[in-house]
């Protein structure tokens, strides 16, 4: 049942390797459906062999699925009815939509005046699919809303900022929150950031019904670009930060939204050297008390809690390189780490242990790990 | 007898073809062995931080009876010790990682490039003021990063209004300050050369999941890979491509690095040097080991032209970029290390090498 692209002109035996694969998968249709069913299951995009992949793997790191992107992915999302999207890096074009993990892909595509910028998220009853996108025309952040059925756009609000980044899913399903990163690019500068010197990011909470803004969050550090955000059960908003400014002036870059108020989570001093002004994704377990993010140029994983729900307490920081995507496990504090070293690992923040998740061959270690991994796995 | 060769014996040799096809990945044997790490470490790593310490060592001694009997002649006798610390610090900068960029020392000992030309506009402020707080002890540690090494050094032992400055002080700021700059050149050094020797050594040759930094063999052999990737990069996109500019009318000699104390040339030789030791040490074993000879004559010969072309340069290279024969040769030069840079690249993947795929390019 695996979708793998046989087109890879790479080498012979790369070639043979991906015809073994595509045919002991055919064999196995039936144990992976069942397998999918009721197992752990997670997704996240990768590289290997030059080209780019959506992955589905299990616990175990075993590569259930996967499916060839035609370029670089990012964000990955799963609604309550099953249905999975993977957004394109930005500047993107294209989204792809599974209405089940095993389902056939969807490919949905922006119009020539947006692009994407690597997120999307459901309604709360996965009728609807929203995108972060950049209006090329206004150069105003937007976001797109698609029917997540028929994969058909159906209009689109202002994001009420520049640059939105990630989008989630307020904890009730009424409200959209938006990391308006405040960068500004264009399609004819590729990734260029052409406003470092004028750019103000914010946090919005947008209403699903209409899209109207209903609260907006900023800071004082115009430089600090707000792009990840996960959400957990009680509204609270983890915010992952990358500092634009000078590389040798260093910034607390996790902010913590709750109650109605933005707060810095401060680390000690070398830590907020090690994270290198760079957090490239957010996570909290499945508790939504703990909370972990990743910083790929410092090669660190910091883990916090929020003790009672409330109170900010720093909980450690690990050292692995270029580590990056980041999943809730199905444990109390747990988290599934990927790397673009093509590690996975298993971190277990109460007794802080972590676990490499070791794999036999063609396993999740083959890959380069993108930013993300789905939130959580795959249900 | 010859036994029938029915379809229920084929599926067997045709799964274990299959098998084996998809186990065997490409090019497995194409590895950097662990032995090639402590070769890099023992042989390149600790030897140029050494280097480099004992260099800082020497501009801290030449500094010491400095404000006794200043003069232009003590400033002049400085400047080859000072040469002579750039220079091995240039070497050993295809390690940039590690203790390196712990407590930024890598900015402390060498702020550049300085886009927004904070190092003059920090230390004319410093000198003007007089300010005592940065002469007293761990004064540098919480000061500028613009006033803490080498970049601060270079002015007031090169350029000539500092040096009259220093010479001229009746309270002798500017010596002292001369002074505590070599001091904390060498706090740093030492506590690099102490993180590699008391952590860093045997957490990069012992990779394990108990590691604290490297958990897997790929974690090291990436450290290394990157390091000299991220050398590369700044060779070509900072040291060469903006004092070259886009053509010889436009160059820029003053982008150059450490132009004032002449040193440009013989830092990016030195450079040369670390990278050549470097592949030296890891690359080209694994890639004869693993019967891709070819390949490490290319990289070699990479290196050679490299150095060929660095040898040809006039020095100071600042007073010759902007004469079309140098500019060219320049850009030449830079060709050769973006050549270099793609070669290496290709490579990477067979050696199971992931540059940092997120460190470097995330979103």
């Amino acid at each position: 049942m695996s979708t793998v692209d046989l087109t890879l002109p790479n080498s012979r035996r790369y070639f043979m390797r991906q015809v073994g694969i595509g045919m002991l998968f055919a064999l196995n249709s039936c144990a992976s459906v069942a397998k999918l069913n009721d197992s752990g299951y997670w997704a996240g995009t990768a590289k290997q062999g030059g080209f780019y992949w959506l992955i589905i793997f299990d616990a175990q790191g075993q590569v259930q699925r996967q499916i060839k992107l035609p370029s670089r992915g990012h964000g990955l999302q799963q609604s309550t009815r099953g249905q999975l999207v993977v957004c394109s890096r930005r500047p993107g074009v294209w989204m792809l939509l599974l209405q089940n993990p095993l389902a056939k892909p969807q490919w949905l595509g922006v119009t020539p005046i947006s692009r994407l910028s690597g997120h999307c998220c459901f309604s709360s009853n996965g009728k609807l699919l929203y995108s972060a996108e950049n209006n090329v025309q206004l150069a105003q952040g937007c976001i797109g809303v698609w029917d997540a059925h028929s994969g058909m756009r159906l209009h689109q609000w202002l994001s009420q900022g520049i640059g939105p980044h990630e989008i989630q899913l307020s904890h009730d399903g009424t409200h959209l929150w938006v990391a308006n990163g405040g960068i500004l690019t264009q399609p004819k500068h590729g990734r260029e950031k052409l406003n470092l010197a004028t750019m103000a990011p914010n946090i919005s909470y947008l209403r699903l019904s209409d899209g109207t803004l209903t609260q907006q969050y900023s800071i004082d550090e115009s430089q600090l670009s707000l792009r990840h955000i996960a959400v957990n059960w009680r509204n609270q908003v983890a915010v992952a930060c990358q500092y634009q400014g000078p590389a040798h002036v260093r910034k607390t870059l996790l902010l913590l939204i709750s109650g109605g108020h933005i707060n810095y989570l401060s680390c000690d001093p070398k830590t907020t050297i090690d994270l290198n002004n760079y957090l490239g994704s957010v996570a909290f377990d499945i508790s939504g008390e703990w909370l972990s993010a990743s910083s790929p140029r410092g090669h660190r994983v910091v883990v916090w809690r929020l003790v009672q729900g409330v109170e900010p307490i720093y909980h450690q920081s690990l050292a692995i390189t270029d580590a990056c995507g980041l999943s809730a496990s199905n444990g109390l504090g747990g988290f599934i780490i990927s790397t673009g070293t093509g590690q996975i690992y298993h971190y277990a923040a109460i007794t802080k242990t972590l676990s490499a998740i070791e794999t036999g061959d063609h396993s999740a270690n083959d890959f380069s790990w993108d930013n993300h991994l789905l939130p959580k796995q795959l249900c | 007898m010859v036994k029938k060769c029915t379809s229920s014996h084929l599926i067997p040799i045709i799964f274990a073809a299959l098998t084996w096809f998809i186990i065997i990945p490409s090019h497995a044997n194409l590895l950097v062995s662990n032995n090639e790490v402590k070769a890099w470490v023992d042989q390149y790593v600790l030897p140029s931080y050494k280097n480099l310490h004992q260099a800082n060592l020497h501009l801290q001694t030449h500094a010491g009876g400095l404000c006794d009997a200043k003069s232009l002649h003590q400033l002049d006798k400085m400047q080859p010790h000072f040469s002579k610390a750039l220079e091995a610090m240039a070497y050993s900068q295809a390690i940039d990682g590690g203790p390196m960029q712990d407590e930024l020392r890598n900015f402390q000992l060498y702020f550049w490039p300085d886009r927004n030309n904070l190092v003059n506009k920090q230390l004319a402020k410093l000198m003007d003021e007089s300010n005592l707080q940065v002469l007293q002890e761990l004064g540098l540690e919480h000061a500028s990063v613009a006033l803490a090494g080498y970049p601060a050094l270079e002015r007031l032992l090169f350029e000539p209004y500092y040096r009259q400055t220093v010479i001229q002080d009746q309270e002798k700021f500017g010596c002292y300050y001369i002074v505590t700059i070599t001091n904390n050149l060498v706090r740093i050094t030492a506590a690099i050369n102490e993180d590699w020797s008391a952590k860093w050594r045997a957490q990069l040759v012992g990779p394990s999941v108990s590691n604290s930094r490297f958990k897997k063999p790929a974690d090291q052999v990436s450290f290394i890979f990157s390091n000299i990737d991220v050398l590369l990069t700044k060779i070509i996109t900072k040291k060469l491509a903006k004092p070259l500019a886009s053509k010889v009318t436009k160059a820029k000699p003053k982008r150059l690095e450490s132009w004032r104390s002449s040193n440009s040339l013989i830092m990016l030789k030195a450079n040369a040097r670390g990278l050549t030791d470097s592949l030296n040490i890891t690359l080209k074993p694994a890639l004869i080991r693993a019967g891709e000879t070819p390949h490490w004559h290319q990289i070699s010969n990479h290196l050679s032209l490299i150095q060929q072309k660095l040898d040809q340069l006039p020095t100071p290279l600042v007073t010759h970029l902007s004469e079309p024969q140098h500019w060219l040769a320049v850009n030449a030069l830079q060709e050769q290390f973006i050549q270099l840079q793609a070669r290496l690249r290709e490579l990477y993947p067979r050696l199971n090498v992931h540059l940092g795929f997120n460190a470097y390019d995330g979103d």
